[in-house]
């Protein structure tokens, strides 16, 4: 695991935000935290790279304790805070070059990091004069400085409008995809996750009302889940399926299938689709996603 | 050995990220810096020229332009850490935390760029138009003057980031920092007077002497300055700035406590 919250307690003055906290991160999946606002999302992300001390309970991130080896932790996480506020009077290469020298890294990374989130033609700007779609990409850039293990981030598409909200959500799942980087999105639009999370941490009020992957949680609270099929027949394949009952909604594509199946019938939908992988009529089969939505609802109210 | 070996390259890295965050700071308010000891050098160099010297013994009329240029020097303090308040108040700082650097480099840092920084442009300011004009005046100026100036100011620095440590707030730093530099010690001037007055014009008033020692240590250089019309005060002028000096070591390492185990962001 790379992040470990167990029974995790944070008060500000008489405020409790969070109230025995337990989850885990694994290495390797694009987790989101996904709460609602003031939940203790950016409380549980503090947390976790020792900008704020815990009251109660226990952190290890990589095995340490974020609070006590701060510098040890940060080094291997890059984070982007709910709306950062940055230096307005610095140039964007000064500052991204300062904090690529914190970690140890010269000039030619900030400007890797500048091309990689499209902000090369601003090195020399000043960052007062960017505007929020490219401040956030400023955030996420000096977040990838270093080539962190961690890459934490706190509402990347709070402020933007609807085709930036994109373009940073499908730069979040090109750097998983492309760079095997573990990364915690936290966000209060909990749709918006669907398409790139493959594990998930609800939290509500300052409890974690369940966190895993999004296949397990779906099994657990019975949610309708969306499962892609390889297969050499999928027109024969989708009409037994739907034969069978097991699927509300199936789209054939070339040599696969796209398939719905409700939280009630995962079951028998997998155990079905592995003796068809036996006889050979399934190559193979996936998770895609879960409804986040009807999974939260569903957390929050089992808790 | 090993254990020994890490701890040195720990500390090795730790001084690299002190150095690399305290040059931004350095670069960010680079022209302050640069006002700053335009406007000291060209008082002080006027000075030498247009005042006349005095024996070495007794606190030369130039003394007297640089406990007003000092002025300068410690409302540069003043800015200077009242900025780290706004960074910690608005959360500029966040963004330099979460990289590998500590809470104590972050203050180191600081610390740096708001008191040592200003000292020594300050110091050049002072010393290097003297220096120009006759390298000897820089004997008869006095470098216990310097001293006694040097640790008046580190106790304006000190106080103004013990409470930007822990208010992070720039308006009362700033408040406080200038409380301290221009109405103290009028206030407790003002006292010693009323107290002398009040008991028949005598300066053996024991609460006057009192008050006097109060701003003995909270003003050793002006104390220092004034102690040669003689004053009467319950302390000696050194007596004062070894006090002085004593209370901003316990400022500084009281805000550096702070910054190492409670110091969120």
């Amino acid at each position: 695991m790379i992040v470990e919250f167990r029974g995790v307690e944070k008060s500000y003055g008489y405020v409790k935000a969070l109230r025995g906290a337990t989850f885990e991160v694994p290495r390797g999946v694009l987790a989101g935290l996904l709460g609602p606002n003031g939940s203790g999302k950016t409380t549980s992300l503090k947390l976790s790279i020792g900008l704020l001390k815990r009251d109660k309970g226990d952190i290890k991130v990589f095995g340490l304790d974020p609070w006590v080896s701060g510098a040890e932790v940060r080094s291997r996480v890059g984070v982007l805070h709910e709306r950062p506020l940055y230096p307005l009077d610095v140039r964007v290469r000064k500052l991204l070059s300062h904090l690529a020298r914190l970690r140890r890294y010269g000039d030619e990374e900030a400007y890797r990091v500048a091309r990689l989130v499209g902000l090369k033609d601003y090195l020399n700007a000043s960052v007062g004069s960017l505007s929020r779609g490219y401040l956030q990409r400023l955030g996420i850039a000096q977040s990838l400085i270093g080539e962190p293990e961690l890459l934490l981030l706190d509402e990347p598409t709070a402020n933007l409008d609807p085709s930036a909200r994109m373009g940073v959500l499908k730069l979040i799942a090109t750097l998983k995809r492309d760079l095997g980087v573990t990364v915690v999105v936290s966000s209060h639009i909990i749709p918006e996750l669907q398409e790139i999370c493959d594990y998930a941490i609800f939290i509500s009020e300052g409890v974690v009302a369940a966190y895993g992957y999004l296949s397990d949680l779906a099994r657990l609270f019975e949610t309708t889940s969306i499962y892609v099929v390889e297969t050499p027949k999928p027109r024969e394949l989708a009409s037994t399926l739907i034969r069978e009952g097991c699927v509300v909604g199936v789209e054939v594509g070339d040599g696969s299938l796209k398939v719905k199946v409700p939280g009630g019938e995962l079951e028998t939908f997998e155990g079905l689709i592995s003796s068809m992988e036996r006889e050979g009529l399934v190559l193979s089969y996936k998770h895609v996603s879960s409804s986040l939505g009807d999974l939260y609802v569903k957390a929050v109210k089992s808790f | 050995m090993t254990s020994m070996l890490k701890r040195l390259r720990v500390s090795r890295s730790s001084l690299r990220r002190v150095a690399a965050h305290t040059s931004f700071i350095h670069d960010r308010l680079l022209k302050s810096f640069l006002v700053l000891s335009l406007l000291a050098a060209l008082i002080h160099g006027l000075s030498i020229l247009f005042l006349p010297h005095t024996s070495p013994s007794t606190p030369s009329p130039l003394a007297f332009i640089t406990m007003f240029t000092s002025l300068i020097y410690v409302i540069a303090m003043i800015y200077v850490v009242s900025s780290m308040a706004q960074d910690l108040r608005d959360r500029t700082a966040e963004l330099y935390l979460s990289q590998p650097l500590t809470r104590i480099e972050y203050a180191f840092s600081w610390l740096i760029t708001s008191v040592v920084t200003p000292s020594l442009v300050y110091l050049s300011a002072v010393a290097l138009p003297v220096a120009i004009l006759d390298p000897h005046l820089l004997l008869s100026f006095g470098f216990e003057e310097l001293g006694y100036l040097v640790v008046e100011g580190l106790f304006a620095g000190s106080l103004a980031f013990i409470t930007a440590v822990l208010t992070r707030s720039r308006g009362l730093t700033f408040f406080i920092g200038l409380f301290w530099l221009l109405v103290l010690p009028f206030v407790l001037m003002m006292g010693v007077a009323v107290l002398s007055f009040s008991s028949m014009g005598s300066h053996q008033s024991p609460a006057a002497k009192t008050l006097l020692s109060v701003f003995a240590v909270l003003y050793p250089y002006k104390f220092y300055l004034m102690s040669a019309s003689s004053l009467p005060a319950s302390i000696t002028p050194f007596q004062a700035v070894v006090i002085s000096f004593s209370i901003s070591v316990l400022f500084l390492a009281a805000s550096l406590q702070y910054v190492r185990y409670r110091l969120e962001v």
